[in-house]
């Protein structure tokens, strides 16, 4: 069940009405209800995968009990090594498999020898990286004494699949989620009109931006050896406005969603394409995930304490994992160390944590020297995204090679230009509104508040008109083949 | 709780006002005639008309007619193919040859596939298959946007059912379009101004609703008049080198392969005489190579015709209606060279 289908748009309003009126404000038959109503949601794709979603909610669920109960530190060691060696091992077959016997084969035939790698004919469970993720974190939470096991399984389960984070995050905290699905929920006029506003800001990022640069993405990169440079370069931006407006807009209807239910999500995105230098990016971007690495990957190895070298190795290490993380293919692999390259003169510098504050706080217009900062940053990102986007490491040189040669200074040339104009006006505007709202959570917390309710209206009208008429053709959301 | 139910019910009860009303004449017009089930598309003495999407038109026709007429012989195309007449073509068939004009506005391949399957699964006997392709055709590999190119649910399980009427009701609320079909409704006739962009038209023409052939006579009328070819219709006829030989890019990939051998499997299996008939395209651009390498292979070396190019019809401008249609006077001409035994 897609956010932006006519199922989610019935899915949602029932279980939102169930949840206020028919549960009379129990919140542990409203924990009950968000319960049936995930595993519901998740079937809706492949209903045999809620198996492996109840399996690894209740590994992680008397894991984490076991941990806690243990008399001794082998026995908490024992219970915590299962609990991350099947997570790890779920998603290492599932996920990984095919890709190492493939590299593996490929490795050992440059040696001569030739094999047949024996590989899984099985589709990706979707949403498996998430709450995989949700459970590693909450395993070595306890494991770290952090948190205690939560003994109620409907809450621990609500924690794990609360449907609007269940496919696609924010990667979720026990420390953050759990203790508001602990207690009683009450109905918050604001906060719910609130989360109505995210939503439709988030539908607007996916339909009509994602979808519509997805298009052009698709034309260029699925056929780039017919175009010029300045084509390709065109279509790598397209690109990297299209995952900004699939990933961020899913976050933001997932947001808004939760809280319509009265619980605060973790914030994903925060303008990432505003950002000055990388560093200031990846605290932008993807936030759950960045953070889930930084604590507990990058600070377990040791972090920046160890000197310049185990800065760089430990920056390199997550960097790496990261883009592991988001696919088995080395694209990705690629594209974490791009980044990781990208902030390597950061580091040496110590000057990655120069931009904490967002760019001209309080003024319309950035300084000519920021507008630099931020385009070069662009700039930068357009070019790590080719490797995320391409079908392998040749296709993505490939494409990089052709953008560099004198055609990136010919005029572009594709099929459908007229309509591609539009969505470059659409792209226009909708960066003005991220630029206008960019101090908020998301762009139109408080943009326009102040207007007047007519002129407030209309604009609401405005983007939902929008979302009909220039709705894009694609509809899957990238991040769930994560 | 309830003032947050009010207020959305307000908000959108306000929004909704605008959308009943568009939907009411939406409804009652069906100005692009895909709501209802209708016999005759084209009113021939009417003073103007919608244009409509060529490829739900040709499929309505087909299902309206199919259990009676038991069609076994097809042109498939883009509205180039208009103008190979069932009247020139079907002396070159066999005597029992049912014919009917399956094509589509601005076709794809795609779709061409989309509608051999789909008769295939009527359970049509196929003796006869006219296909006829050019560049433009061959290299769309999936379906189109638009309101005129989208393609009929019919033809793809009605998997599109919501986004194909999502696409007429949208092409409906268009400024342009909506001020322009009101203007018409309103005054009764076609302005200049409504025939830009597609939107509706006033050129007479002929709809044979059984083997749903659209013929424009008037246009061959005003030729041999020699009233046709005006300046202004002049103008679209831009100069070309005639002795260079240009060729288009390579257009058959990978799912292009796929689509035409899946074509051939079912004209195999039906023992249907296909024939490929690559269009005199007014460009000059000469089919890629390769891409005539792999139909002659997949169709058979005496079933391809390549027409494209610099060659005698193509050289002259009044082998055309403008720069883009050739008349049937050429496509009488293929056909004798296509059948020629």
């Amino acid at each position: 069940m897609l956010f932006n289908s006519l199922n989610f748009a019935i899915f949602l309003p029932v279980v939102f009405i169930l949840y206020w009126f028919a549960t009379k404000g129990n919140y542990k038959v409203q924990n009950i209800l968000l319960l049936v109503s995930s595993y519901f949601f998740y079937a809706c794709w492949d209903w045999r995968f809620l198996f492996l979603l109840i399996f690894s909610t209740l590994l992680d669920y008397y894991t984490g009990i076991k941990m806690c109960d243990a008399e001794n530190q082998k026995s908490k060691k024992f219970w915590f090594w299962l609990s991350i060696s099947v997570n790890l091992g779920f998603l290492g077959v599932f996920k990984y498999y095919n890709f190492f016997a493939e590299s593996f084969a490929s490795a050992i035939a440059n040696v001569g020898i030739q094999i047949n790698p024996w590989t899984l004919k099985v589709i990706l469970p979707v949403g498996i990286s998430f709450y995989t993720f949700h459970g590693l974190s909450y395993v070595i939470d306890i494991y770290k004494s952090r948190i205690k096991a939560e003994k109620n399984f409907i809450d621990y389960a609500v924690f794990v699949s609360f449907f609007p984070l269940l496919v696609a995050g924010p990667i979720e905290r026990a420390t953050h989620l759990l203790p508001q699905i602990q207690r009683n929920r009450t109905f918050d006029y604001l906060k719910a009109v609130d989360g109505l506003r995210q939503i439709l800001w988030g539908l607007f990022k996916k339909v009509v931006i994602a979808d519509n640069c997805a298009e052009y993405a698709n034309q260029f990169f699925n056929n780039s050896d017919d175009f010029t440079g300045s084509s390709l370069f065109l279509g790598a931006v397209f690109f990297t406005f299209q995952i900004y407006g699939d990933f961020s807009g899913y976050s933001d209807i997932a947001l808004g969603t939760a809280r319509l239910f009265g619980i605060e999500l973790l914030r994903n995105f925060a303008f990432p394409y505003f950002s000055r230098d990388i560093a200031e990016f990846w605290r932008r971007w993807h936030i759950s995930l960045s953070s889930w690495f930084r604590d507990y990957l990058y600070f377990p190895l040791g972090g920046s304490k160890g000197g310049t070298w185990m800065k760089v190795r430990n920056t390199f290490i997550i960097f790496i994992v990261s883009g592991f993380w988001h696919g088995a293919n080395w694209t990705f692999i690629v594209w974490g160390a791009l980044n990781a390259l990208y902030f390597m003169p950061l580091l040496l510098t110590n000057s990655n944590r120069n931009n904490l504050e967002i760019v001209a706080q309080g003024k319309l217009f950035p300084t000519l020297k920021e507008l630099v900062f931020m385009g070069t940053t662009f700039i930068l990102t357009v070019f790590a995204w080719i490797f995320f986007r391409a079908n392998n490491i040749e296709h993505a040189f490939n494409y990089i090679a052709e953008i560099l040669s004198s055609s990136l200074f010919t005029i572009p040339k594709f099929y459908g230009m007229g309509k591609a104009l539009t969505t470059i006006i659409l792209v226009c505007i909708f960066t003005l509104i991220e630029w206008l709202g960019r101090e908020q959570q998301y762009a139109l917390a408080k943009l326009g508040l102040t207007w007047k309710r007519p002129l407030r209206y209309a604009f609401y009208y405005a983007i939902i008109v929008a979302i009909f008429w220039f709705s894009g053709k694609e509809q899957q959301f990238i991040y769930f083949q994560f | 709780m309830q003032a947050f139910l009010k207020r959305l019910f307000r908000f959108s009860l306000i929004g909704l006002i605008p959308t009943v009303i568009a939907s009411s004449i939406y409804i009652y017009f069906d100005p692009f005639k895909v709501l209802r089930n209708y016999d005759a598309f084209v009113v021939s003495d009417t003073k103007g008309m919608v244009n409509l999407n060529r490829d739900f038109v040709s499929t309505t026709i087909f299902n309206n007619n199919n259990k009676k007429m038991k069609y076994n012989s097809f042109i498939f195309g883009n509205s180039r193919s208009l103008f190979y007449l069932v009247a020139d073509w079907k002396p070159h068939l066999n005597e029992n040859a049912k014919c009917f004009h399956y094509d589509a506005s601005g076709e794809s391949l795609w779709a061409i596939n989309k509608k051999i399957e789909y008769i295939d699964k009527q359970g049509n006997k196929i003796d006869n298959i006219l296909l006829i392709l050019d560049y433009p055709t061959l290299i769309q590999d999936k379906g189109r946007d638009g309101h005129l190119s989208v393609i009929s649910p019919d033809l793809v399980n009605n998997s599109n059912f919501f986004e194909f009427h999502r696409t007429f009701f949208l092409a409906f609320l268009t400024p342009k379009f909506l001020y322009a079909y009101l203007d018409f409704k309103i005054a009764g006739k076609i302005k200049p101004y409504m025939k830009k962009g597609a939107l509706l038209d006033d050129s007479p023409r002929n709809h044979d609703f059984i083997t749903n052939e659209l013929r424009f006579d008037y246009f061959d009328t005003l030729i041999a008049k020699g009233k046709y070819y005006t300046p202004k219709r002049l103008e679209p006829f831009y100069k070309r080198d005639t002795l260079v030989q240009k060729y288009s890019p390579l257009c058959i990939l990978e799912n292009q392969k796929a689509m035409l051998s899946n074509i051939k499997s079912i004209a195999n299996k039906h023992h249907t005489q296909l024939k490929v008939v690559i269009s005199p395209l007014y460009d000059q651009k000469k089919l890629n190579t390769d891409d005539l390498k792999f139909l002659q292979q997949v169709f058979g070396n005496s079933n391809v015709f390549d027409f494209s190019g610099i060659n005698s019809i193509t050289n002259d401008y009044r082998n055309y209606y403008e720069n883009s249609h050739y008349r049937p006077s050429v496509t009488k001409e293929i056909l004798k060279v296509v059948y020629a035994k």
